[in-house]
């Protein structure tokens, strides 16, 4: 093989003259405009492709890393909160981009592990406690989050909260010949006494189960070290109880709850049919497989086949659709007070809800491998659809809180528990309380949020600085090496120790990275306007668009504290304006004084929110932008792109 | 009357902590365990992207083995696993995880990306599927897969 020289010096000249060449990636910094309340000073994160990640503040204390998808992101940001988003597009190598993504990524599941160690660990205590409670009846032992923290997923579907305490059979009960249908499918597959034989089996288990055992010295929690794993106990036991569940459904050929469906006026068409008969086929296969699956939640798993098939039969029978209820129990619930309020975008929504309705049905007649996902979006679509309809019957409607797969629960029923004696629950729990407390500790040094030395952007550019480094544990100074790479990887480096205002430090990113493209994303407010501005007199728009009062842009959020004047887009009448705003967030404070008693504070602290976020404005500064949390996504894709 | 007296005691106490509280409050802030996403993404849904959200699914499905096997002692129980695997796919909407495809050729591809190597790629590859032949086909697939 002939090297050739002339081919080698074009390429040199090539890449002297254009060195972008070689920067075939990129990534995006983003600087969110403050807002009212959750932000006040600004946000930053960092866009990878289609992910963006970002540290967000929570009530532990602590700061977290969270990834979410570029368009969700935007919608939630732009839109719902309205925020304007500053952009700094940097290139990059391949190299760096891949070392950089990853790093974030792994930090994230890394994060993910650790505070799902934390949650295991709470459970587990709940689950000892409720324990030691039974064998010493100590009031001391018994937890009032028990019940709400320890649920068994999807049991709610056929059974009442006290229902499935008690052992009897409820007197209204009606057998489902769909559930003895399957029974028998079951019993024929493997063996008469399956069920009976596999009860048998779990209860044994149950007796047997063991606490988890938490190590006494804990590894030492880096950033990017992911906790050992560790069976949980309380995940265990709850898995095992579903499956008791399970058998009991089956062996008492179990109905619905009748709240835990919902019958439709929208016909089945034949096409439709067809689908409907594959997929309750797909389903009874799965289901046939999971009641003897060694996976450890295949109790939730057959009591969500059990469920669908069930009202898939109903479908077919009625020829209109009949769909689970897939909202969880702690959706966030819209009064009617507020609908009526916003009666033109809950309208908008509803007529994206019923095309997304009629999109997803559209889908499912595409039989595959996706069948059971396809039939999940259908029955989120239908459960928005049919949700937001409530609204035109004056009835309160839950706008948040759906979920893929339905999980309607009850709280633990006390059928079986391990036999442990006092002894070991006690020493169980202690083993327990001295892992968790050196957790929380690791926990609180690495990620307790600090207002100036851990926060959203410190965090951004530590994570960074982390994610350029060859090696991890590299024993020569690290500042050193941070410099270094960021310098000859990103064009500069931005300190941690001195960034932590968003808006500083996305002027240090501009100043610093090799920024080849910046641009500023408009909010929700900032295209209505200029969709105006464009049809109508200017006058006569800013007059009305600038005030709460006239705008036809804007209708007050009850999440907003009450003001007058957007301030945001009006730099010199900002301090008048905000002197207005004051004003009203004082007037809104006094009247929460005296409805105090009877708003549980709701008003005195809009108010006193109002105030804070005016005063800035007396100098200049904004925060406050108004918010649209009504918005359709579908005019987020029609218009935020 | 005294019993107002105290409630705008409280009123103004709430008031000033409230006040600090803010101006504090610098960065995003969320009042639940659950991300922000969460709160939204029951809004958002889009039918057409269903084929891009099974290749996410795959993916991670892979990310998640990566972090497992990272983290995992030699005696670990396999249990912990597939709860991590049951939580991906419950997000989109898959119970029957088990007896899919995609799931399997993720965990392959997360071996890849692990740099699992040797018999201890054979003994995760046995041990994720259970010793199923066309799972451990499906696993073999994602890994080859995998650059």
């Amino acid at each position: 093989m002939r090297f050739d020289l002339k081919l080698f010096i074009i390429g040199l000249v090539f890449l002297v003259l254009f060195p972008s060449a070689i920067l075939a990636a990129s990534f995006e910094y983003l600087y969110v405009e403050a807002s009212e309340g959750n932000s006040s000073g600004g946000h930053s994160a960092i866009e990878f492709g289609d992910e963006v990640y970002h540290f967000q503040h929570h009530d532990s204390g602590l700061i977290r890393l969270l990834r979410q998808d570029k368009q969700e992101f935007h919608f939630q940001y732009r839109f719902l909160q309205n925020r304007r988003i500053h952009l700094s597009h940097i290139e990059i190598t391949d190299d760096t981009f891949t070392r950089l993504r990853s790093y974030f990524k792994l930090q994230f599941l890394a994060q993910n592990q650790q505070f799902n160690q934390l949650n295991q660990l709470h459970k587990d205590r709940l689950l000892l406690r409720r324990l030691l409670y039974k064998t010493n009846q100590d009031n001391n032992f018994l937890d009032a989050d028990f019940a709400t923290d320890l649920q068994l997923k999807g049991a709610g579907l056929f059974f009442a909260e006290q229902q499935l305490g008690s052992q009897g059979k409820d007197l209204l009960f009606k057998s489902s010949p769909v559930i003895k249908m399957l029974r028998k499918k079951i019993e024929q597959r493997y063996d008469p006494n399956f069920l009976g034989s596999r009860k048998e089996q779990i209860t044994i288990h149950i007796k047997l189960l063991m606490p988890s055992h938490w190590p006494e010295a804990i590894p030492v929690l880096s950033k990017d070290n992911f906790p050992a794993v560790i069976d949980s106990f309380a995940d265990t036991y709850t898995d095992y109880l579903s499956g008791l569940v399970v058998l009991k459904v089956l062996q008492e050929e179990q109905s619905l709850q009748t709240d835990a469906f919902f019958v439709t006026h929208q016909i089945v068409t034949l096409e439709e049919r067809l689908a409907i008969e594959k997929i309750r086929e797909q389903l009874t296969t799965s289901l046939l497989a999971s009641v003897s699956s060694s996976r450890p939640d295949w109790g939730y798993a057959t009591l969500i086949n059990l469920a669908r098939i069930m009202v898939l039969d109903h479908t077919l029978q009625l020829g209109r659709w009949v769909f689970l209820d897939d909202f969880s129990q702690d959706s966030e619930w819209v009064s009617t007070d507020q609908s009526v309020g916003h009666a033109k975008q809950i309208q908008i929504q509803l007529n994206d809800a019923k095309t997304n309705l009629e999109q997803t049905r559209k889908e499912l007649l595409t039989l595959d491998d996706l069948s059971e996902a396809r039939y999940s979006q259908v029955e989120m679509a239908a459960n928005r659809y049919f949700e937001l309809l409530k609204v035109d019957r004056d009835k309160n409607i839950r706008y948040i809180g759906e979920k893929a797969l339905p999980t309607k629960s009850v709280s633990l029923p006390d059928w079986q528990v391990p036999a442990l004696s006092q002894q070991k629950l006690t020493i169980a729990l202690s083993e327990l309380a001295a892992y968790e407390n050196k957790l929380l500790e690791e926990l609180n040094e690495h990620y307790r949020y600090d207002l100036i030395t851990r926060n959203c952007v410190t965090e951004l550019f530590r994570t960074i600085d982390q994610g350029l480094l060859p090696t991890q544990n590299i024993a020569v100074n690290q500042v050193d090496l941070h410099l270094t790479e960021s310098t000859k990887r990103l064009g500069g480096n931005v300190s941690a120790d001195y960034n932590f205002i968003p808006f500083i430090s996305f002027q240090a990113v501009q100043k610093n990275y090799k920024v080849t493209k910046s641009e500023v994303l408009n909010s929700y407010r900032d295209q209505q306007l200029a969709k105006l501005y464009a049809k109508n007199d200017d006058l006569i728009v800013s007059l009305r668009e600038a005030n709460t009062l006239t705008s036809t842009i804007y209708t007050n959020n009850p999440d907003d504290a009450f003001f007058v004047f957007f301030t945001d887009d009006n730099l010199v009448l900002r301090p008048v304006f905000g002197l207005v705003n004051t004003a009203a967030g004082i007037g809104q404070s006094v009247f929460g004084f005296l409805s105090w008693p009877f708003d549980t504070g709701k008003n005195i602290k809009s108010g006193a929110t109002g105030v804070l976020m005016s005063l800035p404005e007396l100098l200049f500064f904004n925060m406050r932008k108004g918010s649209y949390k009504y918005l359709s996504y579908n005019q987020f894709v029609a218009e935020g792109q | 009357m005294r019993l107002y007296l105290s409630y705008l005691k409280k009123s103004v106490l709430f008031s000033a902590l409230l006040a600090i509280f803010i101006s504090l409050n610098g960065c995003s802030f969320s009042d639940s365990s659950e991300s922000i996403s969460d709160s939204t993404s029951s809004i958002i849904s889009s039918p057409s992207s269903l084929s891009g959200k099974s290749k996410k699914y795959q993916n991670e499905i892979a990310d998640y083995t990566v972090a497992y096997i990272k983290s995992s002692q030699s005696n670990a129980g396999y249990d912990t696993f597939f709860k991590g695997v049951s939580d991906i796919a419950a997000k989109d909407g898959i119970t029957n995880w088990d007896q899919n495809s995609s799931t399997y050729q993720g965990i392959g591809k997360g071996l890849k990306k692990a740099d699992v190597e040797g018999v201890a790629y054979d003994t995760y590859k046995k041990n994720f599927t259970g010793g199923d032949a066309n799972k451990m086909d499906d696993v073999q697939t994602g890994y080859d897969s995998e650059k």
